[in-house]
């Protein structure tokens, strides 16, 4: 079980990975992944699913044509304590390169507004049995013993949208929304 | 009385017989009869022998007995002439060492995955 000794908030623009600020008047809807809460954008469809060790969220909008989608993970995981947004960074990467005809690109790390850190890369593939390239941007977050997946696939990314993600998590495991979240803080690190 | 110490003998005889003669179903076949391997007074070849260090060449026997080079036929001397060509083995080495590459690839990043908490990353998401 994840230990949990803050609330958690960040907001993560997601389809324009070059963004750092979003859009606060796109309508939203709350969505929930165990314990994490969180805002996606309005009429979007999901289904869950679970596990002995993760909760699986998969968010779709109804009009599809970009096949675009959100999948918020939440997973337990057995890393090393002194592992942090380099080494998750690092195993990032290395997972894209198992994707066919992977391209990897922008990995950073990222720190949320509540000081949750972690890393995000984007990549273009070809996914199992497909033969059209998907655009996927992938962010991982630290969270105690558990990591927090953010992944945005889609054939033709809406650079414009702005899809995001606004998790909250509290102690109690109950959403607790923060106020004046303005994004992820990027900071490049050597 | 009597007759019950009649009958429980007649019992016990019955039981006696029945007994008996099951035990002499097949008297007749005993393994003895049986064909088994023939008799032999020779001593097995590798007793006495000592233990082939495992790596090391065999002895090949009496020089004599070794093929030469100069020995072999022409279509033999070729096949030999063949295996002997080693700079054709580039492009296998080459192939061989690209795919152990991949796989070496495959195996990282599906540990990255593991470490991560994830399986079939790659499948995440993907709307058909």
């Amino acid at each position: 079980m994840s230990r949990i000794t803050h609330p958690i908030v960040f907001l993560l623009a997601l389809a324009a990975c070059s963004s750092s600020s979003t859009n606060d008047n796109v309508d939203r809807q709350h969505g929930r992944t165990g314990n994490l809460g969180y805002d996606v954008p309005a009429a979007w469809q999901h289904k869950d699913s679970n596990d002995r060790t993760s909760s699986t969220s998969v968010w779709t909008p109804t009009n599809n044509p970009a096949k675009e989608s959100i999948s918020v993970i939440r997973t337990e995981v057995h890393l090393a304590p002194s592992a942090g947004p380099a080494e998750i960074q690092q195993l990032l990467i290395q997972a894209q390169n198992g994707l066919r005809n992977a391209k990897v690109s922008s990995p950073s790390q990222i720190v949320s507004d509540a000081g949750l850190r972690g890393a995000q890369v984007s990549v273009d593939y070809l996914p199992p049995n497909m033969t059209q390239r998907y655009h996927r941007v992938h962010a991982v977050l630290l969270d105690g013993d558990s990591l927090v997946h953010i992944f945005y696939t889609a054939v033709d990314p809406d650079q414009s949208r702005q899809a995001f993600v606004r998790v909250h998590v509290s102690e109690s495991g109950s959403p607790r929304r923060i106020n004046g979240s303005t994004g992820i803080d990027r900071r490049s690190r050597s | 009385m009597k007759s019950l110490v009649l009958a429980c003998i007649l019992v016990a005889s019955g039981i006696i017989f029945v007994a008996k003669s099951w035990s002499d179903v097949g008297a007749d076949s005993t393994a003895s009869d049986l064909p088994g391997p023939p008799p032999s007074d020779q001593t097995p070849p590798y007793v006495g022998m000592a233990r082939h260090e495992p790596g090391t060449p065999y002895d090949p026997g009496p020089t004599d007995a070794i093929w030469k080079y100069s020995d072999l036929k022409a279509d033999e001397k070729a096949h030999v002439d063949r295996g002997r060509a080693v700079a054709g083995w580039t492009d296998v080495h080459e192939g061989y060492n690209t795919a152990i590459m991949e796989q070496a690839e495959q195996a990282r990043a599906t540990a990255a995955e593991h470490e991560l908490g994830l399986q079939d990353s790659g499948e995440i998401g993907v709307v058909p």
